[in-house]
Formats: structure tokens, sequence, C-alpha cells
């Protein structure tokens, strides 16, 4: 009997139990109906677009002995979403002599020269260099001088060159090879 | 004897309780009443005229979303978004439609808040390509309906930034 009383208390806890319903989210719309005055409606159209690029930028190079311009590689923006008045900055950094590896007192000065359509620099270490759409590219050259080979021991000598890329506000307005206004030190 | 007396007691108050009866609405009886007397009718001959009628006040209902947001990156590059004009309750006349025209001031074209970047849009149904002003939905009677419109940018956009602009959805009834 007991069982019976509990088994049918049971079912009618069971029975009396809610279940929560949610409402589905109301949508964000006008209605018109015949008697709405104006007859139309206004809807907001909006496009978030996100800024986003690549920066290709050349891997290692061998410079031959007695070769007064090596080509370095380019860097080129090959994919470019910007804000407008924003470009890809970029800079590089390098020590402008490669050091002998069993003698780090002697070493090979070096420029790294940068061309582009309708633009050219001597060092490009100490310009500012800005990317603002895709296709923008910059060759670069590793430049040594007939006097420097001469005065060359011999031996393996190499350096680290450092390629800074940062999104900012451009400077240059559409150049891409600025004036000796940026430096390595970061500032410009 | 106490028992008789209890069931006779009984009784009486059940006979003596009240019950609430309602009423229902007397019948308006609006009907021509044909009699048949010694052979002869009235009125002759013997029928009756019933007028049928029915009246539908036109009436519609039309929703337009408030916003849309072109947030689907393609793969082509272009961004879009989809919104759907609807319609219920159609009821117009025989050879009429309730008509939805699409407008914008800027001629579908989206502007960077804080720049001068813009960037062009379409409206589209389908394979349908719609021009500034024209009608992009049309309902005749029905109980429910909808017409899913896409807008897509033309071209992958040049610059980032946040784009807007507003269209109008003017509502009318015609051919």
């Amino acid at each position: 009997m007991k069982k019976i009383v509990a088994a049918l208390s049971s079912l009618a806890v069971a029975a009396a139990a809610s279940v929560t319903a949610f409402a589905a989210a109301p949508r964000d719309v006008t209605r018109i109906d015949r008697s709405t005055d104006p007859q139309s409606a206004d809807t907001l159209l909006s496009a978030e677009i996100d800024p986003a690029y690549i920066l290709t930028i050349p891997k290692d190079v061998k410079v031959e002995f007695n070769a007064l311009k090596t080509d370095f590689g380019t860097a080129e923006l090959t994919q470019a979403r910007l804000a407008k008045g924003k470009c890809v900055q970029l800079r590089v950094t390098a020590d402008n002599k490669m050091e002998n590896q069993t003698d780090s007192s002697k070493n090979l000065p070096y420029r790294i020269s940068g061309e582009t359509d309708g633009s050219s620099a001597e060092d490009i270490s100490v310009t500012v260099c800005e990317f603002t759409k895709t296709g923008d590219k910059l060759g670069m050259f590793i430049n040594i001088t007939q006097e420097d080979w001469n005065k060359a021991y011999s031996g393996e000598y190499s350096d680290t060159v450092t390629f800074e890329i940062r999104y900012t506000g451009s400077q240059l307005g559409g150049s891409i090879i600025g004036s000796g206004t940026g430096g390595s030190d970061g500032n410009g | 004897m106490k028992k008789i007396i209890s069931a006779a007691a009984a009784i009486a108050l059940a006979c003596g309780a009240s019950i609430t009866a309602f009423a229902t609405d007397a019948p308006v009886l609006d009907k021509t009443v044909i009699k048949n007397v010694q052979g002869s009718t009235d009125p002759d001959p013997a029928q009756a005229n019933t007028t049928v009628q029915f009246s539908c006040d036109p009436k519609y209902t039309v929703t337009i979303p408030k916003t849309i947001d072109l947030s689907t990156e393609n793969t082509d590059g272009t961004f879009s978004g989809t919104g759907s004009v609807e319609a219920e309750d159609v009821c117009i006349g025989a050879d009429q439609k309730v008509n939805v025209k699409i407008s914008s001031t800027s001629g579908f074209t989206l502007s960077e808040t804080g720049s001068s970047a813009t960037l062009a849009y379409e409206v589209k149904n389908g394979t349908t390509v719609f021009a500034n002003n024209d009608t992009v939905a049309s309902f005749t009677n029905c109980e429910s309906d909808s017409t899913e419109l896409t807008f897509v940018t033309k071209t992958a956009p040049q610059y980032s930034g946040s784009y807007t602009d507003t269209v109008v959805f003017v509502i009318s009834v015609g051919a």
C-alpha cells in the first residue's frame, strides 16, 4: 500500500512539474499596415571590414666575391586591406658590416639600397619605407665597394638584417621610400 | 425512524437548492416565411430570395528589417548580408499587389565612418540585380509570403573600416 501511494505521489509531482519555455528572440523589424503613415521604413546597412595585410620579405642571400651589387630580394605587400591613411611601414636595421666568422675584428662594410617604381634610396636603413596597397614592392640590393673588397681578409662573413613591420599612419602619402625621415632607432 | 427523517430532510434540502441558469440570447429572425393555407401559398409562387454577401476591407502587414549586416566575407573578397521583406494577411483587390520599392540616396554606396572611403554594393534576389527605386517584392492575396534580398559589395574592399548606408523601403498597392 505504501509503495502504491508513493508511486501515485511521484506521478502527481511529475505531472505538476513545470518546464521553462523560452520565447523566440524578438526580431528587430518595422511593421507596416494600411494605417501606417508613412508607408515606408528605413533599413540601416552596415559592414565592419577589419584591416589585413601580407608583407613578404626576403630570406638569406649569398654575396659573391667582388660583387658590387647583389640582389637581396623584394619586400612586397601581396595582400592589403588597410584603413585609409594607414600603411604597413617597413624599417630595415643592419650593422652595415659583415663580420668575419673566425675573427670578429675583421669586417666587410656593405650598404642596403632600395629601388621601387620611380624612386630609390642609397641606404634604406636610414629611411622610412611604407606600403599602402596590394602590389607595392621594394627591391633591395647589397652594395659593397671595390675598395672594401680589396681590403677584405679571406674567410666567411655574415650579418643579420632585421625587418621591423608596423601598421601605422602613413607619413609619405603614397610614396614607398621616404627621404631620410626615419631611422633604425624606431623614430619617425 | 431517524434514518427515514434524515433521508427526507436531505431530499428536501436538495429540492430547495437553487442553480443559476444563464439565459441564451433570443435569436433575431430575419427570414421569409412561406405559408400554405388551404392549397394556396403566401407568397405565390412559393419562393424566397436570400442575399449572400461578404465584405473585406483591404488589409496587409509588411515587415521590413531595421538593420542588415554585411558580415559574410565571400571567397572573392566581397562582403554580403541578407534580409527578408515579409507580408502577411494580405487581402486586396483581385488585380492588385502590395509592391515594395527600395531606394538609396547614395545610389547603393556604403560610406566609411571617419574617412572618405566608399564601397559600392548591389541589391539582389537570386540572380536578379535591382536598380535604385526598383520594386524588389510584390505580394498578392496571401496568408504569408516573403522575399529574401541579398546585399553584396561589388568589389573586395580596398580599405578597412566601418561602412554604413541607409535604404528606404516604400510600400504601395497597385497593379
